[in-house]
């Protein structure tokens, strides 16, 4: 059914299309609301994905590809709400944390090193990252979803990972550090 | 995972929103419904024609052998007769020695190992037994096919192909296909190419035990640019290109740094940058710039990443037109396609795809270079004889079926309103009248470079008196018709939607689509879906502003507080029958001038679904509500239809809503 679906909305079906954009748009937003850490560029983010993928249906050769191609695109507007805000006051790494969801099993603490270590990586980083991590796809899956060579997804999915383990260590350092210069 | 894995998806998982607001959704929606489809090669293609097949047949010939084999090939899946031979081919078949021997895969994607045998009898028949040591569609057991079939110029056609598992097991297509695996193999053809003595399915090929295999196609090594070779060249072409030096200036396109540029770009024939390297370093001098052929999406991803990727060409035999596809200026068919011979032989063109990137800067001044090149999987061009002989028998089979009262289910697939693929009329007009005889009429296509056609069936019934015609696409292998298109004596014909999971039916034309939101079914009809048919579960009045009331006792009950709500003008609502049962109708014909307008619909609610899914009014139009209390023992509760429609359409359109609604059927499923 939902490779009838897909077709269908190939085809310009737009209520298709809306029962499969209905069925997609929450971990769209997950994924677009992890990588901005802004909701409201998130929804503009998946907005606009969406409203691509309405209009480039047609150029969706493999239908089983949809979901992944979804992905694609929502990460691709999220890249480009990055741009038009560094464009805009050049301070995409400022963006202002609004998450009011409480995390039982992590401390304030480890949030905030967590959220300033994720905050210091490039955009096309926190990508491979919130795709590997949440939404649970392999380095291979990343290559094909974003349209990278699997060494370049790797590559990405290292570095970010040891950046945000360096950024924890060095969290964690500091303040004992202030700590003995206060002694 | 490690540790710092761990912490890393944990504090994602805690971090992530649940759900999407509505609101974003129906801005969404109120953007795509007002926004043509397009797309770059989509709009040099035409309008849904090429560009809405080509994965169609992706998704069934092709992946349903994908699936049985193991491999990427395309294959006739078509029931029908083994096609006709072509007059554009050669006369002389090949002698069978040709092929006769023992012939490996060089891509079984399973790890298995996938030999073919073919030999001669002395008929001229060729038997063929081919074994694959993992079969995915066997569970990775192995398994075996055999066949026998005849030669037809370089073409070898196994008109039955009999595959089975060796551990005796039903093969079963991976992709949830039901279609049996024998009836997808049908007419499964392989081509002899004699000058590289290989056999190939599509993108598959077979060579010759004992020989070496074909070497990988070449590409480009790491850390590839061209025109400049290395980062150092490419900021000085950059500095040379902000001074506006013609040398280098050529490099940057601001239409290449967005969407809508870029499909400018596409429309126009593609990138400059992609024709010259094409022309340049690969020394192509005729090719076809073929979008479709890659994945291309713009890739903002910032860095050396940003940029295009898969941008696909096809080299065209230099000097030559196309045989195949001769006519030139075909409706729907890619510009230049007639002037385009394949480079390889009849049907295969060397393909290559190509990345662009911007290394230096990634906006609108950027210069632009090539980062990655690869040959790739040759391009065919489908036969247009054999898709039309194909065509045309399958079509007969299946009308003939028709006519016979059994048989034809399976044959076309179908798009309808609830996903199944079933053919309206498929036996009987409406009045249940037996059809008489049939007529296939060829109206457009075939169309490079899949052969694509439009067929139009007409089956006639009461001597005559009762035509229905029903559009077919196919390209001779996948059969396609929207059930909206199917016509009885020029009329849409009425369909049964069913909603609420089987529990309540509505029989409309085919004109009206259906829509799935939450607990909220509708029909809609006319270009912006202007005139609603509502089919609401459990529905709750609205209460202030726009949130939801109590829920009321009955049917009376809600009608009243919808009188009553101070957002809403009704009139009073009177007791009637629909569809034999007793509901409470009322008209919303406006709202007050100081109605709450509910934000993210920008409109006043009616009424609400217990899943607080709203039905609105909006400004100018108007609601007929039918109310009902379902019977005793009914599987669901009280539950609303409403019809709504703008007021300058409203009493006109009412007649044609009536009869849908009187439709209402309640089924204990």
């Amino acid at each position: 059914v939902r490779r009838d679906l897909v077709e269908a909305a190939k085809r310009g079906d737009h209520d298709a299309f809306r029962v499969l954009a209905t069925g997609a748009g929450d971990r769209l937003y997950a994924v677009a609301r992890l990588i901005l850490r802004s909701t409201d560029l998130a929804e503009d983010a998946v907005q606009e994905a969406l409203v691509r993928a309405w209009q480039k249906l047609p150029s969706l050769r493999d239908p089983d590809k949809f979901d992944a191609w979804l992905y694609r695109l929502v990460v691709n507007a999220c890249n480009e709400q990055g741009r038009q805000l560094r464009r805009r006051s050049n301070q995409v790494r400022s963006i202002p944390l609004n998450v009011a969801i409480a995390d039982e099993t992590k401390s304030v603490a480890d949030r905030e090193q967590l959220e300033r270590g994720f905050s210091r990586l490039k955009p096309e980083q926190r990508a491979v990252v919130v795709l590997h991590f949440y939404s649970g796809f392999s380095a291979a899956e990343i290559a094909g979803i974003l349209g990278i060579p699997q060494g370049t997804a790797r590559s990405r999915l290292h570095y970010a990972t040891e950046a945000m383990r360096a950024a924890l260590e060095a969290d964690a350092r500091r303040p004992a550090v202030a700590q003995n210069g206060a002694a | 995972m490690s540790e710092i894995e761990q912490t890393i998806s944990s504090w994602l998982e805690a971090e992530a929103p649940q759900q999407l607001p509505d609101r974003v959704l129906e801005a969404t929606f109120e953007r795509t419904g007002r926004s043509r489809q397009q797309g770059g090669w989509r709009a040099v293609l035409g309008r849904m024609r090429v560009s809405s097949f080509l994965p169609a047949l992706a998704s069934a010939a092709v992946v349903v052998v994908v699936a049985a084999l193991g491999v990427s090939l395309v294959v006739n899946s078509g029931i029908g007769r083994r096609p006709s031979p072509s007059p554009q081919g050669s006369p002389t078949p090949l002698p069978p020695s040709t092929v006769v021997g023992a012939w490996l895969s060089t891509s079984d994607e399973d790890g298995g190992t996938q030999r073919t045998t073919l030999e001669a009898s002395a008929q001229g028949t060729i038997s063929m037994v081919e074994t694959d040591t993992i079969a995915s569609v066997c569970g990775g057991t192995p398994s075996t096919m055999t066949a026998t079939g005849s030669i037809d110029r370089n073409r070898l056609i196994f008109p039955t192909p009999t595959y089975t598992c060796d551990d005796g097991r039903e093969p079963r297509l991976t992709n949830g296909d039901p279609t049996p695996m024998n009836v997808s193999l049908r007419n499964l053809t392989y081509v002899f190419d004699s000058a590289s003595d290989t056999l190939y399915i599509g993108e598959n090929v077979w060579y010759r035990e004992g020989a070496t295999p074909p070497s990988p196609r070449p590409s480009s090594p790491a850390g590839f640019m061209w025109p400049e070779a290395t980062l150092d060249e490419a900021r000085q072409a950059q500095a040379q290109a902000d001074g506006a030096d013609p040398a280098f200036a050529w490099q940057v396109d601001p239409r290449y740094a967005d969407y809508e540029g870029w499909d400018q770009v596409v429309e126009a024939g593609g990138p400059e940058i992609g024709e010259r390297f094409v022309r340049e370093e690969l020394g192509w001098d005729s090719f076809l710039f073929a979008p479709f052929l890659g994945a291309d999406d713009f890739w903002s991803g910032g860095g050396p990443s940003a940029g295009h990727t898969q941008l696909g060409y096809l080299r065209c035999a230099p000097g030559e037109t196309n045989a195949l596809y001769p006519e030139p200026g075909v409706p729907d068919q890619l510009e230049g396609a007639d002037r385009c011979a394949p480079s390889l032989d009849e049907l295969r063109y060397e393909a290559v795809s190509i990345d662009l990137a911007q290394p230096v800067r990634q906006d609108a001044t950027g210069i632009w270079i090539v980062s990655r090149w690869a040959l790739t999987t040759p391009f065919a061009q489908a036969d247009p004889h054999d898709a039309v002989a194909m065509a045309e028998a399958h079509l007969r089979e299946f009308l003939e079926a028709r006519l016979h009262g059994e048989g034809a289910e399976g044959y076309v697939s179908a798009f309808t309103p609830d996903g199944t693929r079933d053919v309206p009329l498929l036996y009987a007009a409406t009045s249940g009248s037996r059809y008489e005889r049939y007529e296939i009429q060829r109206v457009a296509g075939p169309r490079w470079p899949e052969a694509d056609m439009d067929y139009v069936v007409r089956l006639f019934a009461d001597g005559g008196a009762t035509v229905v015609e029903q559009p077919i696409r196919t390209n001779g292998r996948q059969f396609l018709h929207d059930v909206a298109d199917t016509t009885e004596n020029g009329q849409p014909v009425p369909l049964s939607y069913s909603f609420l999971e089987g529990r309540v039916s509505l029989t409309a034309p085919s004109t009206w689509r259906p829509s799935v939101v939450s607990r909220r079914m509708a029909l809609a009809r006319g270009a912006d879906g202007v005139q609603i048919i509502w089919l609401l579960e459990d529905p709750l009045p609205a209460g202030e502003g726009c949130a939801a009331d109590a829920a009321p006792r009955d049917a009376d009950a809600l009608a009243r507080a919808i009188a009553s709500d101070p957002d809403l003008v009704t009139t009073t609502p009177l007791t009637v029958t629909i569809a034999g049962l007793p509901a409470v109708t009322m008209d919303v014909i406006g709202t007050n001038p100081a109605a709450s307008i509910c934000d993210d619909y920008e409109a006043t609610f009616v009424l609400l679904t217990s899943e607080l899914t709203p039905l609105p009014i909006e400004p100018g139009s108007r609601v007929r509500l039918f109310l009902f209390d379902v019977p005793e023992g009914s599987p669901f509760g009280m539950f609303a239809v409403a019809f709504s429609a703008p007021d300058s359409l409203f009493e006109s359109v009412l007649d044609d809503a009536a009869p849908i609604i009187e439709s209402l059927q309640l089924h204990d499923p």
